[in-house]
């Protein structure tokens, strides 16, 4: 019970006092309180994480009980029954042990960094999009297994927070995509430890989300949320699919010849002479 | 890009009218060292280069994001830095700013270089030296 209390309380303090300066360095440097609003996802997320790791280990906030962990974690033994969809969502929201909670909850803490940028609805929806997505890693392995945690969904976030940016070329995209699966690779198949006897890191879990997080950012438009407000987003596109789940040079051909179409429609032209001042 | 480009696409663009452009140069940003106890080399994606302006009237920061492309572009004139401090080194030269809104910049100005690199030059450094409080 102190270390659940202990830990609600560092998560809070530290998001609380963590205040990076604005991007842009004439904007006003936010006060704590207007910083700590900005990351409401982020923090709610933890919190629910350590409430979900709380209930489920029974109290001791030690170890995951293990019935849970069989009933929430996906699994590659009883795959596609209905059940095992559910457990592609539940399984983003538990942990196997502290470290496991604090480890993740480290990463969800840096990883604020992107809310500042996005806001709460396309923070969300890369980690829920992702993280599901990410539960095909289990077909890669031949032993029976079960995996739980969200770190896939955060890989997401860390690698939307690297190439979310609005006017990148496919080229610059692709480049990117590379270097950060490179790095990857690097940083994790470098050092492939067991961390206990019955325990691995799930890599290509990390690894689906990671591609999942840049399939998403490239994929759909920068105001996309996860219960979308717009109708925009599913406006039929002339491919004959929504325009919300068109990837960018696709829509951007769109709205190409959509403009062409205005520019040059006979009954619409107007003619508007320069003015002379 | 090559210097020139620099200054013709993104520098000289920005300057106002009747603004004497005394030299530029390109600066990195590194952030903090304790970062790199918290998530080790993964710091290093923080790295920011900037293209600096400086002019009679002020300095033109232009930033530039993890992938090259100008990010953000701010103009500060002389009286909004409230404290500029520019160091001594072999490869590059340490240049402390602070903002009359609060904030605060560190960079590292280059000083050595191939030749395709903006550097900064003894003109533009006496004068940074003679703007230093």
């Amino acid at each position: 019970m102190t270390l659940f209390l202990l830990t609600i309380l560092v998560w809070t303090i530290t998001l609380f006092f963590l205040r990076p300066s604005p991007n842009d360095l004439q904007a006003k440097i936010p006060g704590y309180w207007e910083s700590f609003k900005n990351i409401q996802a982020t923090f709610w997320l933890g919190i629910f994480f350590i409430a979900t790791f709380f209930v489920l280990s029974n109290g001791t906030f030690d170890e995951l009980n293990e019935n849970w962990f069989v009933i929430l974690g996906v699994n590659n033994l009883y795959t596609f029954t209905p059940w095992w969809f559910v457990q592609t969502i539940t399984h983003n929201f538990i942990h196997l042990n502290l470290l496991h909670l604090w480890t993740n909850l480290s990463f969800l803490g840096i990883l604020s960094l992107y809310e500042r940028n996005v806001k709460a609805g396309r923070f969300l929806s890369i980690f829920i999009f992702s993280g599901v997505l990410s539960s095909i890693s289990i077909f890669f392995y031949s032993n029976p297994m079960v995996s739980a945690g969200a770190s896939a969904g955060l890989f997401a976030l860390a690698a939307a927070y690297l190439l979310d940016i609005p006017k990148l070329t496919s080229k610059e995209y692709l480049l990117g995509f590379g270097m950060i699966i490179f790095l990857f690779l690097i940083f994790s198949f470098a050092e492939n430890k067991k961390v206990l006897d019955s325990f691995e890191i799930d890599n290509w879990g990390h690894l689906s989300g990671l591609i999942f997080g840049l399939i998403f950012v490239n994929s759909f438009q920068e105001k996309f949320l996860l219960i979308p407000r717009g109708r925009k987003i599913f406006r039929k596109s002339e491919f004959g699919i929504p325009r919300g789940f068109l990837p960018r040079p696709l829509l951007r051909a769109e709205n190409q010849s959509r403009q062409n179409e205005k520019s040059f429609s006979p009954e619409k032209q107007v003619f508007v002479f320069p003015s002379p001042y | 890009m090559t210097k020139e480009q620099i200054k013709s696409d993104i520098v000289l663009p920005r300057l106002n009218q009747g603004e004497e452009l005394i030299g530029f140069f390109q600066a990195s940003y590194t952030p903090p060292i304790w970062w790199f106890f918290l998530i080790g080399p993964l710091m290093f994606f923080g790295t920011r280069i900037y293209y600096v302006g400086v002019t009679n009237n002020g300095m033109h920061l232009h930033k530039l994001s993890l992938w090259g492309k100008p990010e953000t572009y701010n103009f500060f004139p002389y009286p909004e830095i409230s404290k500029m401090k520019l160091g001594k080194g072999f490869l590059q030269a340490p240049l402390q700013l602070v903002f009359s809104n609060g904030g605060k910049l560190t960079l590292n100005a280059q000083l050595k270089g191939v030749e395709k690199l903006a550097k900064l030059d003894d003109k533009t450094k006496e004068f940074l030296l003679s703007k230093s409080s």
